[in-house]
């Protein structure tokens, strides 16, 4: 039986898909989380074959969430149910792990998409974890300011810097800017951590939106 | 068919309410608006036995929808959905005949509520007139609301209080000030509310007294 982990601080959404998933009971079962680090605890204590969750959250947020297991759990598929609506670039190597549903939304169109995310077979070793590019876009969608710290195996320590869901700035090794931003978006298997941003004024570098950005990064990797 | 009208911005929310109190479709029907504007202006068009609202909304907020309703369709009984209950409220809001919820609720807690209420509007015959002054002021106080509240009366009295942030600032009523001029205006009958923005210019503090104790020392006068 497949487990599915839902996440929400929304009390009355939670008991409405308790009530409505009881005639899904013998296709999964669900724990709900009420935030981030609440769900964390679950995680971290229980085998998950799904996570759902919402972005905006009390303690640890869904964007912390996401960062978390993606790192230690790459291999659990997420659905985010988004009050801000999806990411206009969706990868398809992607896609499989990370899926957007817009609320408001029905207790049935989740159900689908949760039991058509749970019958999706995913043959070993395919994965690879959500994209910065995915994370980049839901800190905009979110109007989100923060330092987002990417690591990578063999790469230096790269940093976006958003303001009010605005990318300003990024630093990547020697790179700055537009050129760093560019060139971190490749990055394969990265870890993020979202961290407070600094407490001083950190002037605006980048002027291109982050669709251009990602599309033209896009360009230049089938281009070489 | 009793028809229901429920005003929240809560988008899931109203996904939530559409789909759960389908259940009830024999006793009422539900309709959902995301704003106050789009409540009047469903009023406007259709016949409703209730209305079900949130306070904290944009465009016209639930106290402004509150206000209309009491104006203009005074027969119209009204529950209050609020995230900021006191149990202080909940006893005064019921003395004045409004009827409230507090987020998070159960569905079957709603329905009843919405049962309760539509039959007691029935045996009644329409004479549950919901909103008093004091059953506005209290909501402004719990949802910390800044605004300029114009009450009149039917005889023509007038007066102003200043509410920021759900705290009475100031008050006016004909030649009175401050808290004398808020009793007044507590024990002002039949009375219509219509809120203002503040203006712009830093409002000083002129009462210091609490809301709740005025409230109080105008019911007994």
């Amino acid at each position: 039986m497949d487990t599915v982990l839902i996440v929400d601080d929304s009390v009355m959404l939670i008991n409405y898909l308790e009530d409505a998933f009881i005639k899904h009971e013998d296709r999964f079962s669900f724990i709900t989380a009420k935030d981030g680090l609440d769900a964390i605890e679950i995680i971290r204590n229980k085998p998950i074959s799904l996570l759902v969750t919402d972005l905006q959250m009390p303690k640890i947020d869904g964007l912390g969430l996401l960062a978390y297991t993606n790192k230690y759990y790459p291999n659990i598929p997420c659905i985010v149910m988004s009050a801000h609506g999806s990411p206009k670039i969706k990868e398809t190597l992607q896609t499989d792990i990370l899926q957007f549903i817009e609320k408001p939304f029905t207790a049935d169109q989740l159900a689908e998409v949760i039991i058509s995310a749970l019958n999706m077979d995913l043959p070993d070793g395919s994965l690879t974890g959500i994209s910065i590019a995915s994370f980049l876009q839901m800190v905009e969608m979110e109007q989100k300011t923060c330092l987002c710290e990417v690591e990578s195996p063999d790469n230096p320590k790269g940093f976006f810097y958003f303001k009010g869901g605005e990318l300003y700035h990024a630093v990547y090794g020697s790179l700055k800017g537009e050129e760093a931003a560019m060139k971190m978006i490749h990055i394969d298997n990265p870890t993020i951590n979202f961290r407070k941003p600094p407490g001083r004024k950190i002037s605006r570098k980048i002027h291109k939106d982050l669709t251009g950005l990602i599309l033209e990064s896009m360009k230049r990797k089938d281009e070489s | 068919m009793n028809k229901v009208l429920i005003a929240d911005d809560d988008l899931q929310l109203l996904t939530i309410l559409r789909e759960s109190l389908a259940r009830y479709s024999n006793k009422f029907e539900v309709v959902t608006v995301n704003d106050g504007l789009a409540a009047i202006k469903a009023l406007q068009k259709q016949a409703f036995s209730l209305v079900v609202t949130d306070i904290q909304m944009p465009k016209v907020n639930g106290l402004v929808l509150l206000a209309y309703l009491a104006k203009n369709f005074p027969k119209i009984p009204c529950i209050i959905m609020t995230g900021h209950g006191t149990p202080f409220l909940e006893e005064r809001l019921k003395r004045e005949s409004l009827h409230y919820i507090e987020k998070p609720f159960k569905i079957p807690e709603l329905a009843e509520s919405i049962m309760s209420v539509l039959s007691q509007s029935e045996i009644l015959g329409g004479t549950l007139n919901g909103v008093s002054v004091v059953g506005f002021l209290k909501l402004l106080e719990m949802e910390s609301i800044t605004c300029l509240c114009e009450i009149h009366s039917q005889d023509g009295e007038k007066g102003y209080l200043i509410f920021e942030n759900g705290v009475l600032y100031n008050a006016f009523y004909k030649n009175l000030k401050r808290e004398g001029a808020a009793r007044k205006c507590f024990q002002m009958r039949n009375v219509t509310i219509k809120f203002k923005k503040t203006p712009k210019k830093n409002i000083q503090r002129r009462i210091k007294t609490r809301l709740s104790t005025l409230l109080t020392e105008a019911m007994r006068l």
